[in-house]
């Protein structure tokens, strides 16, 4: 018995060919996650709350966000020979005529048809029919229009629809053809030639153009994939309100996951070149170039989840779960701070409270005296006059009693009251010098 | 471009070659494991601020620190560096050829710095004005009186530009010159995201400094970590491990996690001011400010202004520094910008190679001789 053969895997076109093409293509079989988070970008609108369901909006979904975990579930397990059956599905849905899907197909075998009448006009009055450049391109055209006109005629269906090529297939053969004559293009025509040049830029426009097309078609093949997602995200808790937060932070993973896919394309694109150019000759692998790659896979993982974590800690999703944490630490504190006041209370230790009391206090005290020693600076040091009655006020204390012998202490007191006035004056001024003089080197502390 | 297109897809599904790969990974990772032990058991020295200098002013936890010079040829007026109140100032002298106090005191630069030192519940209360009109303007005089100038050249870095500012614009008779590296100032535009985050949306300031009491270190250190927090707490360690055998590297490494590590608190008033008042209703720049009962008007300053920023600053992005001269009073403004982040201003090499030599010249342009 012959194995069966895997689906084929989805190929992705590099960047240079396909641009924004790139966007489109993102494999679709690698992971559940990925599936979700990618579909989760690309139709964001399905997300938006106004376009989902009403069934959904309203909260009754439970019976089917647990069917959607089933069917999801059984789609893992049986992925490996297929995946979900979609497509079985997709027919039931839609019933036996598949007109939706004959109508897709035949706007994209119109769309080929104009596609390639266009260029190949273009062609014919840029280079002219009889040039040799003319002949050696429209050989490249006529082998990719043939082979696309077969397999569009023929596809009736979504990936793996029955009765014609899976449009994945058809896409893959777009992707080769469109890069062989891009290549072509490139070694045929003259880059100086404005003509040339422009023929060239109409063919990078079209393609583009109609190779967006061919990839929502592709896609479109996916919807039931979306409904489950939908599902999914009833399953999450979307009537939770938190489906807000899953857009946001969803789209910025999305979006770095696609630049990391990108990321990765080019490098191994860049491994393989590294193998191909060293000749028949050359070993089979050179372990250099193997390490460079990879160290450039893992440079490129990280450099898309740094960005992406800084992405997100900048969205108000973030922003609210900063708060809800600070206020769920702050309440928990404010508890304990509470209990400690009572037991320091009970104790009859100095509590918390009554300490921010003092810390005020003794704020508070330092700015007066901050304020009296800043007054004193710009005013000078108090002057004698200032302080004469403070030390003459016992002067006027004595009694009659003592009026007699008046004369003779008053003597006494005068002359040593005159010798403390000079030595506290003269440290006043030391110190007003040694404060001026640069050179002093020991510290002063003035609290 | 061409041979790539000829190569087919199988080709890179050689299992010899991914075989390769791991092989040469492997080996360069138990060469770095090897590279970390010997660090382990010979760690790098992380030293830090070694210019010599001398604390001439002690006030609460403040310390004023005078370097010593070390050319014949001396500057005046003095410039005196105003750092954040968060984090260390000594990002500023990490190690000598990264060295921006090194850098000022070669050129001939008499260089003075405030050392906040680490606040502590005693100075929950204390509020932006003491900062300013209280702290600031004591180390201001005795600047002044230790170098024999009467003004001096202020040098703000950071959440220290903007406290230099204000205290330019209500001394305006002390400030010969302004210098403000990285520092935040205008509010009204793009704040990077601590701004965001400071919104009243997102952070409740009132209730947290009425519990917190101070904003403790690990809470700003949290908040700088979470700006980046792969590069912060995953690729940093990574790129050390690459270059753990490069002996030079290991010691900056090790300086720089001593000092990211070193985190101080924050005055809870001073903190509950400034995000108020600044990230939330950009008063500064619209002159609402009042301090010590004195409205900050910024047109009263008129010394020369040199605004410096880092064109990657995330922490302090450049648009809050630019708009700054303008709205001052000062007829001889000057802007340089080196692209480099917050950090990378003071310590990286291309700031040593570029800005620093420049910032000495036009200190000299202005000097009095």
């Amino acid at each position: 018995m012959r194995p069966r053969r895997p689906p084929p895997r989805p190929r992705r076109p590099t960047s240079e060919t396909a641009g924004p093409l790139a966007r489109h293509t993102r494999p679709v079989r690698y992971t559940v996650g990925a599936d979700l988070i990618r579909l989760g970008i690309q139709h964001q609108p399905w997300l938006r709350p106004a376009a989902r369901p009403s069934a959904v909006r309203s909260g009754h979904c439970t019976e089917r966000a647990v069917t959607a975990v089933r069917a999801v579930t059984a789609g893992l397990l049986t992925r490996d020979t297929g995946g979900m059956d979609i497509a079985a599905r997709k027919k039931k849905d839609e019933g036996p005529t598949g007109a939706r899907k004959g109508r897709k197909s035949d706007d994209m075998a119109g769309q080929w048809k104009a596609f390639i009448e266009h260029l190949e006009g273009e062609m014919k009055s840029v280079l002219g029919t009889s040039s040799a450049e003319y002949r050696k391109l429209s050989e490249n055209w006529l082998r990719l229009s043939e082979a696309m006109n077969s397999n569009l005629a023929g596809a009736t269906g979504g990936e793996g629809g029955e009765g014609g090529a899976p449009w994945q297939a058809i896409y893959d053969q777009w992707v080769e053809g469109s890069r062989t004559i891009k290549k072509n293009m490139e070694s045929t025509l003259d880059s100086e030639d404005p003509n040339h040049k422009k023929l060239f830029q109409t063919w990078e426009d079209e393609s583009q153009k109609f190779g967006e097309s061919l990839a929502d078609r592709m896609l479109s093949g996916m919807k039931e994939q979306m409904e489950l997602y939908e599902l999914w995200m009833d399953a999450f808790g979307r009537d939770r309100g938190e489906m807000d937060h899953f857009d946001e932070v969803g789209g910025i993973v999305g979006r770095h996951y696609s630049d990391f896919m990108d990321r990765l394309q080019r490098i191994n694109s860049e491994a393989r070149d590294d193998r191909g150019t060293g000749g028949a000759d050359a070993p089979s692998f050179d372990d250099v170039a193997a390490s460079r790659a990879t160290k450039d896979i893992y440079e490129a993982w990280l450099a898309t989840t740094s960005s992406m974590m800084k992405d997100i800690m900048a969205t108000p999703t973030f922003g609210g779960t900063l708060r809800q944490s600070a206020d769920a630490y702050l309440k928990a504190k404010e508890s304990t701070d509470r209990m400690m006041e009572d037991e320091l209370r009970r104790m009859r230790l100095p509590t918390m409270s009554q300490m921010d009391e003092l810390y005020k206090g003794l704020t508070e005290l330092d700015r007066k005296v901050n304020a009296i020693q800043e007054m004193l600076e710009e005013n000078g040091p108090p002057t004698p006059r200032a302080t004469a009655p403070l030390r003459a006020a016992p002067k006027k204390k004595p009694g009659k009693k003592k009026a007699a012998p008046k004369k003779k202490p008053a003597k006494k007191r005068a002359a040593p009251k005159k010798k403390p006035a000079k030595k506290k004056a003269a440290p006043r001024k030391k110190a007003a010098k040694k404060k001026a003089s640069p050179k002093k080197p020991s510290a002063k502390r003035k609290d | 471009m061409r041979e790539r297109e000829q190569m087919s897809e199988n080709r890179g599904a050689d299992p010899e070659w991914w075989r390769a790969a791991m092989h040469h990974h492997i080996s360069d990772n138990l060469k770095s494991a090897s590279h970390l032990t010997s660090l382990m058991r010979d760690p790098p020295d992380a030293d830090v601020g070694q210019s010599p200098s001398e604390v001439i002013y002690l006030e609460n936890k403040l310390r004023l620190l005078h370097y010593k010079p070390m050319v014949g040829k001396r500057l005046s007026p003095p410039v005196l560096i105003i750092y954040a109140l968060v984090n260390r100032p000594y990002i500023l002298d990490l190690q000598p050829d990264r060295s921006v106090v090194r850098s000022l005191l070669l050129s001939g630069v008499d260089v003075y710095l405030i050392d906040w030192g680490s606040p502590s519940d005693r100075d929950k209360y204390l509020e932006l004005d003491d900062y300013v009109n209280g702290y600031i303007h004591r180390v201001v005089k005795k600047v002044c009186r230790d170098s024999g100038s009467d003004r001096l050249t202020l040098f703000g870095y950071c959440q220290g530009g903007t406290l230099a500012s204000m205290y330019a614009a209500q001394h305006p008779e002390k400030v010969h010159n302004l210098i403000l590296m990285a520092a935040p100032l205008d509010f009204s535009g793009e704040c990077g995201l601590l701004g965001r985050w400071s919104t009243e949306e997102y952070f409740d300031v009132d209730r947290f400094i009425d519990v917190m009491g101070n904003v403790p270190a690990d809470f700003m250190n949290g908040g700088y970590l979470l700006m980046d927090p792969v590069g912060n707490l995953y690729t940093k360690y990574v790129r050390f491990l690459d270059k753990a055998g490069d002996r030079e590297f290991a010691e900056m490494f090790a300086r720089m996690e001593r000092w990211v590590n070193d985190g101080i608190p924050l005055a809870g008033e001073t903190f509950r001011q400034f995000i108020k008042w600044c990230y939330r209703e950009d008063r500064l720049m619209n002159g609402r400010v009042v301090l010590g009962g004195r409205r900050v008007d910024l047109t009263d300053i008129d010394a020369p202004i040199l605004s410096i920023y880092g064109t990657y600053d995330h922490l302090v992005p450049p648009q809050m520094s630019r708009s700054f001269s303008g709205a001052t009073s000062s007829k001889d403004t000057a802007e340089m910008e080196i692209p480099t982040g917050h950090i990378g201003l003071s310590v990286s090499s291309k700031s040593h190679r570029d800005l620093w030599p420049e910032v000495s010249r036009w200190l000299w342009e202005r000097g009095e001789g």
